[in-house]
């Protein structure tokens, strides 16, 4: 689901950039509200570790295999930090193992951090509204897959705004259908996790689970 | 897995010499320019490149480990992109059709692709990532941000220790992580759980320490001194070299 660089050409890379930094300074801004919001930095941080060590774990799902992403789970656990979070993990994952990019680093930010506050947000909401241990895990499972679902869906709208006006229309729409699809386990593999994490964290951490209120 | 990305800083070069924030600043710019080339012109960016990682002096095995996971997606663009690219059919075996825009999207996607990363290896690796951090701190990187880069690289050397001694006690008891179904997930579930609370643990620990030495947001400092003359002479080149390469390859109608 990372971009690679190379791949976009540098309009979609600059205005990758410009949306990453409109994101970061909101997100940075309802932070700097709170009075002791530096002191969430170390968890954020921890954060971001995780979602960057959770990479290395490969599922297999046949005929290849695919790693875990968890920015649904980021945005329950960080709430507002979620997008600077995964800005520096994917940074790292950049210039560590050139999995994503540097000029495609706004780019892929959005597509990942958009649906992790996303999720943050409904998760919030829906708990707030239908509470108790089994719908908190429902919403788990549902902000984990449907992160996945945004970002998926945000990614083919990237290649197809850039590439597609060169693919034959049935093609693309065969291409945009294997994407989607190839990323259906995925998405059922991270609700899961979510929903696992959620009820797990539910008994063990529940303060975790504030998203950063 | 290898997440030193430092571990070649102490190297003496013409490129460890340069200030990481004139040197970030003009090797990403010229990154960027690269985004917009094709043809020849991307074929000297791709030297130009090239001949800026040679001055580094970096190990050239540092770069090949660094291509490896792209190289996964570049073998599936390859597979792909070649036949559903384009019109101009180059080569036809039965239902398969070799489109030339196809193959000509594949190389030139590749030869950028691998520009880039000869960039980003060189302006992140010939130097220690605190100093990086300061420099993008010194460019004009929010200071919780920069902090947060300096706390998850940090943490990402610890929690993958703790990944690493988690799958050898998981392997130890008989289970591979290399399944699929309800246990696998349920194992994985329980790794990563483990990993998150006690990453969490440590984190309120630090919250602690940072609260009795009155932390306050910045603690990561900018890059000290100024740049010299020879590092602002390098950023300019950088410039003026993405900047002509961009204005030809409009002149030329491409990118």
């Amino acid at each position: 689901m990372h971009i690679p660089d190379g791949i976009l050409p540098a309009s979609a890379c600059v205005g990758g950039y410009a949306a990453t930094g409109v994101a970061t300074w909101l997100s940075l801004r309802r932070i700097s509200r709170r009075g002791d919001a530096e002191l969430g930095i170390p968890r954020a941080s921890v954060m971001a570790a995780v979602f960057f060590v959770a990479s290395w774990i490969h599922i297999p799902v046949f005929p290849v295999s695919t790693h875990l992403v968890l920015n649904g789970l980021m945005g329950v656990v960080l709430g507002a930090y979620a997008f600077p979070a995964i800005l520096v993990g994917l940074f790292f994952q950049a210039v560590m193992f050139q999995h994503g990019g540097l000029t495609t680093l706004g780019v892929n930010a959005v597509i990942m951090g958009i649906p992790a506050l996303m999720a943050g947000c409904a998760f919030r909401i829906l708990t707030d509204r239908w509470p108790g241990t089994r719908m908190t895990t429902v919403w788990g499972f549902f902000c984990g897959a449907s992160s996945i679902a945004v970002s998926v869906l945000m990614l083919t709208a990237v290649l197809v705004v850039f590439f597609g006006g060169d693919i034959d229309p049935s093609t693309e729409e065969d291409v945009v259908d294997v994407l989607f699809l190839s990323h259906v386990p995925l998405m059922l593999i991270e609700g899961v996790i979510t929903a696992s994490m959620v009820r797990f964290l539910r008994k063990v951490h529940p303060e975790m689970l504030d998203g950063g209120r | 897995m290898t997440t030193e990305l430092d571990r070649f800083s102490h190297l003496d070069s013409v490129i460890h010499g340069w200030d990481p924030r004139t040197r970030i600043a003009g090797l990403f710019v010229f990154a960027l320019a690269i985004t917009r080339l094709s043809g020849t012109l991307l074929a000297v960016a791709l030297a130009a490149s090239m001949v800026v990682f040679a001055l580094s002096r970096l190990p050239a095995s540092y770069l090949v480990e660094r291509v490896r996971w792209p190289g996964i997606f570049f073998a599936a663009l390859a597979v792909l992109m070649p036949f559903i690219y384009g019109d101009r059919p180059l080569v036809v075996v039965g239902p398969l059709v070799l489109r030339e825009e196809g193959l000509q999207l594949l190389l030139t996607t590749a030869c950028r692709f691998l520009s880039i990363v000869v960039l980003g290896v060189t302006a992140f690796g010939t130097s220690r990532v605190t100093d990086s951090v300061r420099a993008l701190r010194s460019l004009g990187v929010p200071a919780i941000l920069a902090d947060l880069m300096l706390f998850t690289y940090r943490f990402i050397h610890e929690t993958g220790r703790e990944l690493r001694g988690t799958r050898t006690a998981v392997k130890l008891r008989g289970f591979s992580l290399r399944k699929t179904g309800p246990r696998a997930l349920r194992v994985i579930s329980a790794l990563i759980g483990s990993l998150l609370v006690r990453g969490w643990e440590r984190s309120e620990e630090v919250m602690l320490a940072m609260r009795l030495r009155a932390y306050s947001p910045g603690g990561s400092r900018r890059a000290e001194g100024k740049p010299n003359l020879a590092d602002f002479a390098g950023l300019v080149l950088c410039v003026i070299a993405a900047a002509a390469a961009v204005l030809a390859e409009l002149r030329q109608g491409g990118g």
